[in-house]
């Protein structure tokens, strides 16, 4: 009786090890993917800003024929 | 173990000054020094792309370790298959970039759909694959978005008050043109 005990609480703590190490796997991805995720955007804002865009209420935008231009043209 | 301590802090707060800097800069007017501060950032620190690199390839083995050898193989060559159907050959650095990145999010959320599939159900799953379904259409997003604003071979025309947009080869066609005239 002790024994089937003994091993019925041995499976239990295998299946409670196995189930830890896969949500510290799932963690690790997870930030991985959180890295990858922030890294890219910042790189693809960059690009976007540095060609001249620049975000308004969340679109990007390009100014474009501002007030300064249109002077410039006229002179 | 020291220096690889070291050099992981030194690219955090790389990486940390670069997103002060995209964040300072995005603004109707920003200032021209924060601009060619941010270029001189895209193009010349080439630890931000290798690192980007890296964390795509890690998360693709991540991904995959605990599955046999020939689903990883079949694995690979359909994320070769999608990388060459998204034009990575001949796409930009930013492109090929949001590429990687979008293959990563594919390869995660179809795992994610697989151990799902396998838990019949479970509750914490399907936000994990809800997770994973909003991070791949992000990765989609953020690919046609920079498609769309820096593509070649998009222009866009603004005809009385309609806008139209020319998609396609420009300069073959212009090419063509000329060759028939």
């Amino acid at each position: 009786m002790v024994e089937a005990m003994a091993a019925v609480d041995e499976a239990r703590q295998r299946r409670l090890a196995a189930k830890r190490e896969a949500q510290a796997e799932t963690m690790h991805i997870r930030a991985v993917l959180d890295e990858i995720q922030t890294l890219a955007q910042a790189v693809m804002r960059a690009t976007l800003l540095t060609a001249g865009y620049h975000t308004h209420q969340g679109q990007w935008r390009k100014k474009r024929h501002g007030k300064k231009d249109k002077k410039k043209n006229k002179q | 173990m020291a220096k690889r301590t070291r050099r992981k802090t030194n690219n955090e707060e790389k990486a940390k000054e670069f997103l002060a800097l995209v964040k300072k800069t995005n603004t109707e007017n920003p200032a021209p020094k924060d601009v060619a501060a941010l270029r001189q950032a895209l193009e010349k620190d080439e630890g931000l792309w290798r690192r980007l690199s890296d964390l795509n390839h890690l998360a693709h083995i991540l991904s995959l370790k605990n599955f046999p050898a020939e689903i990883r193989e079949a694995t690979y060559l359909r994320l070769k298959a999608m990388r060459e159907g998204l034009g990575y050959e001949t796409a930009a650095d930013i492109e090929r970039l949001l590429i990687e990145q979008v293959e990563t999010c594919w390869l995660n959320l179809h795992v994610i759909q697989f151990a799902y599939a396998a838990m019949l159900g479970d509750s914490t799953w399907e936000k994990r694959v809800d997770a994973a379904q909003r991070r791949y259409m992000k990765a989609l997003g953020m690919l046609t978005e920079v498609r769309r604003r820096l593509g070649p071979n998009t222009l866009q025309l603004n005809i009385g008050a309609q806008q139209v947009n020319v998609a396609g080869n420009l300069e073959a066609g212009k090419k063509r043109a000329l060759s028939d005239e």
